[in-house]
């Protein structure tokens, strides 16, 4: 290219310097005086900007917004420092008792002490502002999984998303649609989108975490969710809950901890010797899966000494006559065999329970993660009932809930059977779906096609157990889209991504997990940087687009903001604005209740009360309570009205009506000697908090923890790398040689082991779905995520 | 020193979850590598009896700091106040972050070869200012507001609490040096400790875990 | 308006255009207009280029915003894009969309087109110094490291060009 003198000359002249070609590329050939039409920023006469107003000339000052966190479910209150519309720091909220306390005289005295926060909580804005985030819609190019995206507007998205449905439901009927999503999170909006779609096939979260625990509880005491009152606790024993690692709500250290100064003994059973067993007086290690086992010999010491409480046991429970019998032979020499935990320990601990005057007795996703899972939780929810351990100060108690109201739409329900059997082969299964199962249809197209999946802040691939199974699974849809923050390996797959909201960014109620009404506000704290919607806004914006409407013409009107109101105004009686200006956007609606079972009220109009039983029901059928001739007593919300040593319910449906104990199904071999089991740390949620750098930085791996003296007989030092080989998959990792696990164990920390996600996240540690072989429990329909047996060699 | 702050970590009750590293991080705008506060995880005893026990620690503010006699360009000192030890040559951006642009720091790294606790940390390459070393200031423009340090008042499980050294040192069980903290005799530390009720003698602090 | 001014303002403008759209057969056109500037790809190569340097869904191959690159946390909505942010409200100014953030270099060239096209020289060299000359030569290394077309390297390094020119010449920008 020739360059003209005279462009030399109005360099230097620009410049001050000698022109040379290597300092300024092309400048010469600026012609100055095209059109330009891509842009007509030039047009107006201050371009992309405009004249600020005199408010946005002002100097910006600090707020602080209260809201709720949702780096994982516990919801803890926070308050947020906002600059300018930037966040600069979060804080913990003290006027939300999650992150103080769960029982409502104990929020009332702490909380001038200010409320907690978790490392997640703490490292919100590394995720927040993440640049590997997702920033548009994209759609895939090329083969699935080719890696090809090609970027498209919001209004092309939703087009797309409403035209591949509607061909998708024209051809195979809309029960072909399966979704999946967190639990806690925009569901209602969710729920409301399949309904009105007609597809019967909505899944979340749950189905990974507690349903097993939920079933386990309230098929015995009639509440899904008995919370630990840890703080007042005589005694505390846990069977596989690690709640100082996997802590849900950041109020959890700090009454544990309270309850320990003030002198209760704290016993954790668990294969590993986990964040809670550190701190426990007394760690039970016992081979995984079998603490119904132990739980059931630990009813058999208290039964057969008569340690129990008479007068509880009769007035408030049925099948106690069944369950002595049952229990006769489950001695504490019987669960040793099984359990490998000495006799002798399980005695002493159940004479321990039986004289302690308040005790808390729970059992989490360690055991519940197993194929015995259900029985197991209901052999350790009979131990509070034996002794009268519930709803009183100290022990497991109801939580009282009030909140916000799903107003759902007026529509037939769907013809068609739910895809994963739930209802039907999962009588005891929860609204949570069985994921197992449905992914077994998406495979097969059995009990009939499943054609397109919609994946909502969930990345289904790493977090349902056996992975190869997921991938394949999710290559046999026609149709996918995957809604997420980032390019998770489920997003990977998808033929549409679209980028999902920060917590920080959007709406929400949150109404659970202390045992007092309460009700927090999450509300968008700043603008969307990415400029995108919110999960609510774009599962509303293609509901709009299909047309959707119920019986009575209602479709997708309201704004989110405006649900929530008419949610909280069905609720509580409150409005969002009241509730915004409240104390840290808290509700608070009342005080922890005890012993709630047995308080009595008149028996209200239309009630009906069942001549057998005497349980009333009102006139939709909800359970009141138990009529005593007079009133109506409370009572527990089991079919009996009573805790239920012996379920009816549970027979009629062919399964055990006695807590029995069977080994889980897939125990070690000769050829894979060790059970695999994962667990959770503070540090992390699920698999999606995996490219956060601080939290990077705080836990960047997970070794497979082995047993130092197994380790030994392996030949393996501490940091060798070793290949994990399990009937399904291998994969290679360091070990970690501690002393921390039961010697026929070994163990990952969930959550690692991502091949996309982001760059921080890619490359670190193994992934443990991989080797699970992915099943459902018979009962609650639980996903199985800690049970396979593995072999381990230097890799 | 009279009126002398300092830490007070209450390692029985630490579940070394790492939420004050988090706050440290978030307060001070602390990027990875860099850590002002740290939660060491400690590993011992034999099974079933093994011993996990944490010891997080920012700087301990020592009545007789090590570091300031050693620093070159005196950019440490100790506060007259409330005796934290701190840094001459930051100081604060309106948005409450710590400005470092005019930092003096040579990197000679005398501070951490003298600090008995290796506090003070390298920054090798700041996003603005030179290279230098950087450590826990007692979160000082939080204290003279009145507020405790971030890490204190994020802490999950009671562990960490802020009070005057003379305050710390009436708790019932107050010692000066846990398992796998130097000896306080040179420096003085002003941090003070509550041993984990169960322990061993045999501890290693254990990084893969 | 002078010469010099007049190419300024628009090859600022083109720059600011060349982030911030993604590219279509007009925009390259536009670009080729102001900039001699090879284009070597067809449209469709250079969309893909322009979504993995800029876009996603993979790591960014270039952040275009200044807080990635002049903040401790390398993240989007740092200090800088508060100080850019107020940099224009004293011009008078505020951002006209919700598309980009203000530390956007796309937004930050065209302040730039626009302290040429009001002859802002004193704020102009103020805005070189304090924001452009600190991480513009960083993120246009990065667009020309990882840039599989030509159109972008030397977009990245004509940006890179003008921005140290403009740094070290500041007393002359003015120049009317």
């Amino acid at each position: 290219m020739e360059i003209l003198k005279k462009e030399k000359n109005l360099f230097s002249e620009v410049t001050g310097k000698k022109f040379t070609r290597r300092e300024f590329l092309k400048w010469s050939s600026v012609t100055g005086t095209a059109a330009i039409a891509s842009g007509l920023f030039l047009d107006n006469k201050l371009g992309i900007f405009r004249e600020a107003t005199a408010a946005e000339k002002e100097a910006k000052t600090g707020t602080w917004i209260y809201t709720c966190c949702n780096m994982c479910g516990g919801q803890t209150g926070i308050k947020v420092n906002v600059i300018d519309g930037v966040i600069r720091k979060i804080e913990p909220n003290e006027h939300n008792p999650i992150g103080v306390a769960n029982i409502y005289n104990d929020f009332v005295n702490e909380k001038s002490r200010g409320g907690r926060m978790c490392p997640k909580g703490n490292s919100a804005i590394k995720s927040l502002y993440d640049p590997d985030r997702l920033k548009t819609p994209m759609k895939r190019i090329g083969e699935r999984g080719s890696g090809q995206w090609e970027p498209i507007t919001w209004e092309q998205a939703i087009e797309e998303a409403a035209s591949k449905l509607t061909e998708i439901k024209k051809k195979y009927g809309a029960e072909s649609l399966v979704w999946f999503s967190e639990d806690h999170s925009f569901t209602h909006i969710q729920i409301d989108f399949c309904d009105l779609f007609g597809t019967p096939n909505y899944h979340n979260h749950a189905n990974l975490c507690d349903v097993s625990r939920k079933r386990g509880f309230s098929t015995v005491m009639g509440d899904e969710r008995p919370l630990a009152d840890f703080q007042n606790a005589d005694y505390v024993l846990l069977f596989g809950w690690n709640p100082l690692g996997a802590m849900k709500w950041a109020h959890l250290p700090a009454i544990i901890n309270r309850g320990r100064e003030k002198g209760a003994k704290l016993v954790v059973v668990d294969p590993v010797f986990s964040a809670t067993a550190a701190k426990a007086d007394e760690w039970i290690s016992l081979r995984p899966g079998t603490d119904g086992a132990m739980a059931l010999a630990i009813g058999n010491v208290i039964v057969t000494e008569k340690l129990y409480n008479k007068d509880f046991i009769e007035n408030w429970t049925i099948g106690f006559d069944e369950y002595e019998k049952f229990i006769a032979d489950k001695t504490p020499e019987w669960q040793e065999k099984i359990t490998s935990v000495p006799a002798d320990v399980v005695r002493r601990i159940a004479r321990e329970l039986a004289s302690s005057k308040s005790a808390v007795i729970d059992v989490w996703s360690g055991p519940g993660h197993h194929t015995n899972a259900t029985q197991g939780s209901r052999a350790v929810a009979m131990i509070p009932a034996l002794l009268g351990f519930y709803d009183k100060s100290g022990t497991m108690i109801s939580p009282d809930k009030k909140g916000g109201k799903h107003i759902k739409f007026s529509v037939d329900k769907s013809k068609a059977q739910r895809v994963d059997g739930l209802g039907t082969k999962y009588p005891f299964g929860h609204g949570s779906g069985i994921y197992i199962e449905a992914r077994e249809a998406m495979l097969t197209g059995k009990p009939y096609p499943v054609k397109a999946a919609v994946f909502v802040f969930q990345n289904w691939v790493m977090s349902v157990p056996n992975t190869a199974k997921n991938l394949e699974a999710i290559k046999n849809m026609e149709f996918v889209i995957v809604v997420d923050t980032h390019l998770s390996e489920t997003a990977e797959l998808a033929d549409l991504i679209v980028p999902g909201s920060n917590f920080l960014e959007r709406y929400d109620l949150n109404s659970n997990w202390v045992t007092f009404p309460a009700l927090g506000l999450r509300q968008p704290v700043v603008k969307s940087w990415i400029n995108g919607m919110t999960e609510y806004e774009f599962v509303k914006a293609v509901g709009k687009k299909l047309g959707l409407k119920d019986k009575n013409g209602k479709g997708f009107e309201k704004t989110d903001e405006e649900a929530m109101n008419e949610e909280l105004k069905a609720g509580i009686n409150i409005s969002i604005a009241e509730l915004r200006a409240m104390d840290g956007a808290t509700w608070i609606g009342g005080k922890t209740t005890y012993e709630k079972y047995s308080k009595s009220a008149k028996v209200p109009e239309g009630a009906v009360v069942n001549t057998d039983t005497k349980v009333v029901k009102d006139k939709d059928g909800k359970y009141i309570g138990v009529s005593n001739g007079f009133w109506v007593v409370n009572g527990f919300k089991t079919p009996s009205g009573k805790i239920e040593f012996y379920s009816k319910q549970l027979k009629d449906k062919g399964y055990d009506p006695l807590p029995v104990y069977t080994e889980p199904e897939d125990k070690p071999t000769s050829e894979y000697p060790f059970y695999l089991i994962g667990w959770k740390q503070a540090e992390h949620t699920h698999t999606r908090t995996f490219n956060n750098e601080w939290l990077m930085e705080m836990k960047s791996d997970n070794p497979l923890w082995m047993n130092t003296d197994t380790g030994k007989k392996l030949g393996l030092n501490d940091g060798d790398e070793v290949w994990i080989e399990s009937p399904i998959s291998k994969a290679k990792g360091k070990v970690h040689l501690t002393e921390g696990i039961h010697p026929e164990v070994v163990g990952l920390h969930h959550g690692y082991g991502h091949w996309a996600l982001g760059s921080v996240a890619k490359g670190k540690g193994v992934a443990d779905g991989q080797f699970f072989p992915g099943k459902a429990e018979a009962i609650s329909g639980q996903a199985i995520t800690k049970e396979v047996g593995v072999k381990i060699y230097k890799a | 020193m009279k009126n002398q702050l300092g830490f007070y970590f209450n390692q029985d009750n630490c579940i070394g979850c790492r939420a004050c590293e988090g706050a440290c991080k978030q307060q001070w705008n602390v990027d990875v590598t860099v850590r002002y506060r740290k939660v060491h995880t400690l590993e011992g005893g034999k099974y079933p009896n093994p011993i996990t026990c944490y010891l997080s620690l920012g700087c301990n503010h020592c009545e007789e700091p090590a570091c300031i006699e050693v620093c070159p360009v005196k950019r440490i000192e100790k506060r007259e106040k409330d005796g934290l030890v701190v840094y001459n040559d930051i100081s604060l951006n309106t948005d409450g972050t710590l400005n470092y642009e005019k930092v003096t720091c040579v990197s000679c790294g005398n501070c951490k070869n003298a600090c008995p606790y290796s506090i003070p940390q390298i920054n090798e390459s700041p996003s603005k200012g030179k290279k230098r070393y950087e450590k826990c200031i007692g979160c000082y423009p939080r204290v003279d507001e009145g507020l405790k340090p971030a890490c204190v008042q994020t802490c999950l499980g009671l562990a960490l609490e802020w009070d005057k050294l003379a305050e710390n040192e009436k708790i019932s069980g107050t010692i000066k040096q846990l398992t796998g903290f130097p000896d306080p005799s040179d420096t003085k530390p002003s941090t003070r400790f509550k041993p984990a009720r169960k322990t061993s003698n045999d501890l290693k602090e254990v990084v893969l875990r | 308006m002078n010469t010099i001014q007049m190419k300024n303002i628009q090859v600022y403008h083109i720059l600011s255009l060349s982030f911030l759209k993604i590219p279509d057969e007009q925009l390259i056109a536009d670009v080729q207009d102001v900039i001699d500037i090879s284009s070597d790809a067809d449209v469709f190569n250079l969309k893909m280029d322009y979504t993995q340097l800029f876009i996603g869904p993979h790591k960014l191959l270039a952040p275009p915003w200044e807080s990635v690159y002049n903040s401790p946390l390398k993240l989007v909505c740092q200090e800088p894009l508060l100080e850019v942010r107020k940099f224009y409200r004293d011009a008078g100014l505020v951002l006209n969309t919700q598309n980009y953030l203000d530390d956007h270099i796309g937004i930050e060239l065209e302040f730039m087109s626009y302290l040429w096209k009001y002859n802002l020289s004193e704020a102009k060299n103020t805005f070189v110094q304090e924001h452009l000359a600190q991480w513009v030569p960083d993120f246009c290394n990065d667009v020309i490291k990882n840039a599989k077309t030509a159109f972008y390297r030397d977009i990245a390094l004509f940006t890179k060009n003008i921005i140290s020119i403009e740094s070290e010449s500041k007393n002359l920008a003015g120049v009317n």
